[in-house]
């Protein structure tokens, strides 16, 4: 319970920044407590409790995301990326940031898993790159890296709405 | 310019703080002289600040959330979770314990044994391997384990037998005849009649055995018990005295050590 009350926040944090729906990233928050029960025997006392548990979170997240989010999230606006970039660019209106947020948001949804994994946590979750490393057992340099890579591919993804050549 | 491509690779990380001073340095420197490559720079500051806005609008979220009831939930969750998984976990962790790689080789002899049980039961009690009992026969072996178990015991009880009644002329041949007399009285009648009835078992088993040489000395012996037996207190210590000269005389003693001996050395 203290446990749950502890952590419960940091947890969310995460999976809503992968979903972005408060209802599963509830159901993946308890489900990351259930699974932390259950696997509480094999924590490793040198390792960062924190780390460990977000870990389990973004596995869980991660499966989570590959059985149903991904076709359910195009399905939901019946548009692709392509088609809102396209239909924002031609219409030449000043774009409000809540649309330039959608925009965003799924433009990051359609990144590697690693490097939507990595921007999800250094941006929407605000960790930093040592914690990132840690959560994901890779190393400083292949956070940094990845990090790049996903903002070079946004910044590739988003050049019809950013109004120039990317 | 010609470091623009180097400059715009370093800006994501400039951006987030990444780079180092110097590197850091030369960036800023850049920007405030390439409207390109600032350009770029307002690009990626939006990306980065509209991602970094989402932080915002998660705490929103948060906000609607009621967290002291949250870990209520989360416990019930587990809670129930373990009761409708604990019976099939139980009946799966007995499994578990009871296949475990380390008791295979046990299982392996178990399994072994019981093979080699079966098979030896089936070499050993074969039908053909069982006699049929002869019409009229007094007695038969179900096989021939058994056969070799009653003949030893017939060599054992042959030998018990004559040890006995060893003992018994001894004691009866070395006495004076009124001794002997009074010694038949009180134990010697006793025993002979016992070695007697003894006899009646031996009797088959000698049959058996097929011990010719045996059979005689053993009915010789049958004989003096049987005489021994029925003293009565009208036989005179004369009588008596023939008696055990004719003891001395057949050898008695001297024959049943010898036939002792071969029966000891024998290979029933």
């Amino acid at each position: 319970m203290t446990l749950t009350r502890m952590y419960q926040k940091k947890v969310f944090v995460l999976t809503y920044s992968f979903f972005r729906n408060k209802e599963d990233a509830l159901d993946l928050v308890q489900e990351t407590f259930l699974r932390l029960y259950q696997k509480i025997g094999m924590f490793e006392k040198d390792r960062n409790f924190e780390g460990w548990m977000l870990q389990i979170a973004k596995n869980l997240c991660i499966d989570y995301y590959r059985k149903n989010y991904g076709r359910r999230r195009g399905l939901e606006s019946g548009r692709t990326v392509e088609e809102l970039n396209i239909a924002d660019a031609r219409a030449e209106e000043a774009h409000s940031a809540s649309d330039f947020k959608e925009i965003l948001t799924r433009c990051v949804d359609k990144l590697a898993e690693r490097q939507r994994t990595i921007f999800i946590m250094r941006h929407y979750n605000q960790m930093k790159n040592e914690e990132i490393a840690q959560v994901l057992n890779i190393s400083l340099g292949t956070v940094k890296s990845l990090h790049f890579k996903a903002i070079q591919n946004l910044r590739a993804l988003m050049s019809p709405y950013l109004g120039c050549e990317g | 310019m010609s470091d623009c491509r180097s400059i715009q690779k370093d800006l994501a990380a400039y951006l987030s703080g990444d780079l180092s001073g110097d590197s850091a340095l030369s960036v800023k420197e850049h920007l405030a002289m390439c409207p390109k490559c600032n350009k770029e720079f307002e690009n990626i500051k939006r990306i980065l600040d509209g991602a970094d806005s989402l932080h915002d609008d998660i705490r929103k979220v948060m906000a609607t959330i009621d967290w002291d009831a949250l870990p209520g939930r989360i416990t019930r969750a587990v809670f129930e979770k373990e009761e409708s998984v604990r019976p099939e976990t139980k009946a799966r962790t007995f499994w578990q314990a009871a296949f475990q790689p380390r008791w295979r080789p046990v299982y392996a002899g178990v399994a072994a044994g019981l093979v080699l049980g079966v098979i030896l039961t089936l070499v050993f009690f074969k039908p053909g391997a069982l006699r049929t009992p002869a019409v009229g026969a007094k007695y038969y072996a179900s096989n021939e384990v058994i056969d070799r178990v009653e003949l030893q015991m017939a060599k054992r009880d042959t030998l018990d037998y004559l040890e006995r009644s060893e003992y018994l002329i001894l004691d009866f041949i070395q006495s004076s005849p009124e001794k002997a007399k009074l010694l038949q009285k009180e134990q010697a009648g006793l025993k002979a009649k016992d070695l007697l009835s003894k006899k009646r078992y031996i009797n088959q088993q000698l049959d058996r055995i097929q011990m010719a040489k045996a059979k005689e000395i053993c009915n010789q012996i049958e004989f003096l018990f049987l005489e021994l037996s029925q003293i009565s207190e009208e036989l005179t210590v004369d009588e008596i005295e023939k008696i055990q000269k004719l003891v001395e005389q057949k050898q008695l003693l001297l024959k049943i050590k010898l036939l002792k001996k071969e029966i000891e050395e024998s290979e029933v």
